[in-house]
């Protein structure tokens, strides 16, 4: 073997999210920082159980809603009532009435993208690599398994330390996954 | 590094059938069997089988029927295109349309289309908001319905202006006559809310497709396969942490698109309510033209999945029981039609204005009183029979039924449209109205557009929200007895 | 129920019942001084607590036909609410008697110089609109008390089919709500302008009640989650099951409301946009501008978020400002029509609600002792103890 490649983490396989739980609250109750739960659909009460906190998303929607609002209003008032105003149906240039409807969409549309985008943004995707979907095995991913990783990158990671527990924990599965 | 298996040595893991752990002989409390609710899910199957199922429906060989239907769809589509090809190169002459009824075919089936569309919405959005988990076994088609449809309805005020190619002069971009959008028209509204609401329709399908891309990704045997489905899905890993800002933004998603789907038909109600001809000018249309959307989204619903679940054999995951839910939705929306359409008689006369009575008079007993009364056969009688649960459980039944409500609420339009506009203020004004070949043609052709593109959602996505249904499963729960826990365990 | 509760209700019921006594009695006085004016703060008054106890009932047949847990805590008190109705119905008879102070069909001066009344007299006219009430309210009692007797039936026994009636019941009976509720609340209320319509308006009016009922529910749900046997079943999952719901009416009603006034804003026919006329002209802007800020603005930014509908506390004051706001809405509907240039208010227009409000809750009090205040052995609570949080 000319190079070793680096080890990226190592990977303890579940087959209940009972079983994942369990082992999430006592990896986090251990102190790792850099460590997930990999799930076929979102566990409920897993984000208790790896001590996340609430997710920032809503602050982008919120961002894009308001900017949607706003910039609306705006233009409308700018455009019907400033830049070149002209009466119909005997209606005022501008009304917050007749602006409202454009408005609304503005705030829903401007919102959605800040949802949707602050969600990529946060979970830092797209990405077209990651270490874990080479691994074959971790394929079940999205079947009907769970995996436990914790990154070689941690500071708490010890290889036998880290395997013992993961082992403690029920795993039937466990390997290590290169870079 | 002895006993550490590597990902090189390990055999190839199969992600294949056979449920990976027995559910046998694990108690479940039941409920009393008078009011047990079915499961979503039949036949306790496990979260792997439902992988197998649904992403199945897209790997398998194409079966016949779906070329059947496809090759029809495409010359249907074709046709379409020729017809606008044509309308565009003649002029909107070639329409029906002319005075006095100077709106005809085109907005009709523009608002038919988009009332179709907002099924979609509504049971992605709005049941999810309520927490109805029934909801998951059909949102994926049904928001993918909705996009087809908004698609489809789309086309028409676009081709109906008459000149295409200025039709960017509806968005608020600078053009050298240096005249802005007057948004003080309902109809600049229109431009917003129907934009806004493909735009984050598409959104709002395209973020739930993510993790079941992934699940295509990690299934899929060719590299074509790997390689599109895997650019798709983003590198979704199926990690916790994404897992908790995606269902942020999901809600968050779902939270703003049911506001979105309530204005969007309120919107489309506005292009004649805020004027002030009688039969269009009533306050209540917002909200009536909301359930009437609903009504007839369900329908259509209703119209491709009866048939669909069959002949994909997904009874498990769309079972009766989501059926007659979306019946009961369709009993509902439909008696607040059927309410709108009281209110809006009632009032005609209670206003004492003679324009109000002659408009509603005029539409059941004038010329165009056919289209009135099978709107009302449609809309107000059909949905009433699934009062019944013998009904609501006949498939057969539900087929046609709902096909009914296709028709009743196309005529409901056309009651709106064209008996409103045949009959002015000054009998000068009066007149008829006659589709032409082309009018007809280019509606049959958007049919050919929406199916197209179903069938081709059909083959290539995960017809069926994968990750949800599992979620909503027992197993998939940590705290239930078939997901792991102990028996009495915590919490 | 416990002692301590039972003696609190007690002495709250005598509260109620004394303001309630001595406001009719100061109502009766005032009908003396100034007859029209009686009548207006009476229908007023009136009307909004008939409001409360027509949204419990429509409330507990949405919870009959839909379930969910927020029901099973709330479910005595919209009862209790809604068996009010006979009482109400007895406190409807004093405006059979002020027709002619109250309504423009009602005058004959008026009927003939207006070809609109006279169009509307073949169908609103007194005998008819007495008939009619008579019939909304016998449909209403009946309705009532058939829900009050199968769910009091289900407490006693393991058998389903009291269950099974109320969610049958329900459902025609949805129907029948919104449809008496139309039709009483055009003769009583839209027709107090005589030439005005709008279609929307026997919506808002439903979406009003069910809004009222709801705030009403989440304020008596959080002073009794203090007290057993409340505060061992209620958890926040119901606060904010029931905070969303709030949030949805309020949606609702403003999505509505909005929806009715641009139109007629749109419109500007004289005969629609009058009715919007007399409700901004002079100081009642400070009213649209209250009814802005706290029937929409406040309640729906603050119950956007997780935390303050999952925080009984904070959720029960939005539900008294909805409460609050929402009886200066019945009160905006029907006085600008008698003073369209401006806010005249009067002492009775404090002491009509008084009366009625005091009376009305007397007798909530009294309908929520005697029965259990969980409903038991409703099917579908075991199903969803069974299938856990």
């Amino acid at each position: 073997m000319a190079e070793t490649p680096q080890v990226y983490g190592i990977v303890a396989e579940f087959e209940t999210p009972a079983a994942a739980m369990h082992a999430a609250e006592k990896v986090r109750d251990t102190g790792f920082r850099k460590w997930d739960v990999f799930t076929p659909y979102p566990v409920h009460g897993m984000d208790k159980a790896m001590g996340l906190k609430n997710s920032k998303v809503g602050w982008f929607s919120f961002i894009g809603g308001v900017t949607g609002y706003t910039s609306g209003m705006l233009m409308i008032w700018w455009m019907n009532a400033v830049d070149y105003p002209i009466i119909i149906g005997g209606k005022p240039m501008f009304s917050p009435f007749g602006a409202f409807p454009p408005c609304y969409e503005l705030t829903i549309l401007l919102g959605a993208f800040g949802a949707l985008g602050g969600m990529l943004f946060l979970n830092r995707l797209p990405r077209l690599h990651h270490p874990l979907l080479r691994n074959r095995r971790f394929a079940l991913v999205t079947h009907d398994r769970f995996f436990v990783v914790i990154e070689t990158a941690d500071p708490k990671y010890s290889e036998t330390e880290t395997r013992k527990l993961l082992e403690s924990l029920g795993s039937k599965h466990i390997e290590l996954v290169e870079e | 590094m002895a006993d550490v298996v590597t990902n090189k040595t390990i055999s190839p893991a199969a992600p294949k059938h056979a449920p990976s752990h027995t559910v046998a002989n694990i108690k479940v409390v039941a409920p009393p069997a008078e009011l047990a609710r079915e499961p979503l899910v039949g036949n306790q199957r496990s979260i792997g089988w439902i992988s197998d199922a649904i992403a199945g429906v897209a790997e398998g060989k194409t079966p016949m029927w779906w070329w059947m239907a496809f090759v029809p769809s495409v010359i249907l589509m074709t046709t379409c295109f020729t017809m606008i090809v044509y309308l565009v190169s003649v002029g909107v002459g070639v329409w029906g349309p002319g005075h006095p009824v100077m709106w005809g075919w085109a907005i009709i089936n523009f608002v038919w289309w988009i009332g179709i569309g907002h099924a979609g919405t509504l049971i992605s959005a709005i049941l999810f908001l309520l927490r109805q988990k029934w909801r998951t076994s059909i949102n994926r088609a049904a928001e993918a319905m909705t996009i087809f449809a908004v698609m489809c309805a789309g086309i028409f005020p676009l081709i109906h202006i008459g000149r295409v190619w200025l039709g960017w002069w509806l968005f608020p971009i600078p053009n050298s006559n240096g005249i802005w959008p007057q948004f003080r028209s309902p109809l600049m509204w229109d431009v917003f809310a129907v934009s806004t609401y493909f735009t984050v329709s598409l959104l709002f399908w395209y973020m739930g497709l993510i993790p079941d891309l992934a699940v295509m990704r990690d299934r899929a045997k060719t590299t074509i396969r790997k390689f599109a489905y895997g650019l798709f899905s983003l590198g979704w890993t199926g990690s916790n942490r994404h897992w908790s800002n995606y269902e942020k933004a999901y809600l968050i998603l779902a939270g703003l698109s049911t506001p979105l789907v309530l204005s969007v038909h309120s919107i489309v109600s506005m292009d004649f309510s805020v004027s002030q001809l009688p039969g269009w000018h009533t306050t209540i249309f917002p909200p009536y033209f909301v359930a009437g959307a609903v009504f007839s989204g369900f329908g259509m619903v209703l119209t491709l999945l009866v048939p669909l679940r069959r002949l994909l054999k997904l009874e498990d995951i769309i079972t009766v029981r989501h059926v007659e839910l979306m019946c009961k939705v369709t009993l509902a929306t439909g008696s607040i039609v059927g309410y709108a359409y009281a209110m809006e008689f009632f009032i005609a006369w209670y206003s004492g204005n003679p324009y109000e009575r002659y408009a509603f008079i005029n539409r059941a007993v004038g010329h165009y009183a056919w289209g009135y009364w099978i709107m009302i056969g449609c809309n107000v009688i059909t949905p009433q029979l699934f009062w019944f649960k013998k009904i609501r459980q006949n498939m057969m039944i539900v087929f046609i039924l709902s096909i009914f409500v296709n028709i009743g609420m196309w005529f409901e339009r056309f009651v709106i449209v064209v008996i409103s506009l045949h009959r002015d203020f000054l009998p000068s004004n009066w007149g008829f109205f006659r589709p032409t070949w082309v009018d007809i043609l280019t509606y049959l052709g958007t049919f050919g557009l929406f199916f197209t593109f179903f069938l081709l959602f059909l083959r290539f996505v995960p017809i069926i929200a994968i990750g949800e249904v599992k979620a909503v499963t027992p197993q998939a729960d940590p705290h239930h007895p078939l997901g792991g826990a102990k028996e009495g365990g915590h919490h | 129920m416990n002692d301590d509760l039972q003696s609190r209700l007690n002495r709250f019921r005598f509260l109620a019942l004394v303001s309630g006594v001595i406001g009719i009695v100061l109502c009766v006085v005032g009908a003396f001084i100034n007859t029209q004016r009686f009548f207006i703060s009476y229908l007023f008054g009136y009307l909004f607590w008939l409001g409360l106890a027509l949204g419990c009932f429509a409330v507990s047949m949405i919870h009959h036909l839909t379930g969910g847990r927020w029901g099973q805590v709330t479910r005595r008190f919209q009862e209790a609410g809604f068996m009010t109705l006979p009482v109400m119905a007895l406190l409807f008879v004093p405006i059979f008697f002020g027709l002619k102070h109250l309504y423009p069909w009602a005058q004959p001066v008026k009927v003939a110089a207006d070809t609109i009344l006279q169009h509307k007299h073949a169908y609103i006219n007194p005998s008819l609109f007495i008939m009619r009430a008579i019939f909304f309210f016998i449909i209403w009692i009946v309705m009532a008390f058939l829900l009050r007797k199968w769910s009091l039936q289900q407490d006693k026994t393991t058998d389903v089919t009291p269950t099974r009636r109320l969610r049958t019941l329900s459902g025609v009976g949805i129907v029948i709500y919104a449809l008496t509720v139309t039709f009483a609340y055009i003769d009583w209320v839209m027709s107090i302008e005589a030439d005005w319509y709008s279609t929307m308006f026997p919506v808002i009016i439903c979406i009003g009640q069910i809004l009222t009922a709801y705030a009403f529910s989440i304020m008596v749900l959080t002073y009794f989650s203090k007290y057993q046997p409340i505060s061992e079943t209620v958890t926040t999952t119901q606060f904010h099951h029931l905070g969303n719901l709030l949030l949805t009416f309020v949606m609702f009603w403003t999505y509505i409301s909005f929806g009715q006034l641009l139109i007629i804003w749109s419109g500007n026919l004289p005969h629609e946009i009058s009715w919007y006329l007399h409700r901004i002209a002079g100081n009642w802007k400070v009213i649209v501008w209250f009814l802005f800020l706290f029937h929409f603005f406040l309640p729906f930014f603050s119950l956007l978020f997780r935390p303050t509908k999952q925080h009984p506390r904070t959720l029960v004051k939005l539900a008294a400002i909805v409460f609050v706001a929402h009886m200066v809405d019945v009160y905006w509907m029907i006085a600008p029509s008698f003073y369209p240039t401006g806010i005249h208010l009067s002492w009775m227009d404090f002491a009509a609600p008084i009366g009625v409000g005091g009376i009305w809750i007397a007798i909530f009090i009294y309908n929520l002792k005697g029965p259990l205040l969980i409903p038991q052995n409703d099917p579908r609570v075991e199903y969803s103890l069974a299938h856990g949080k």
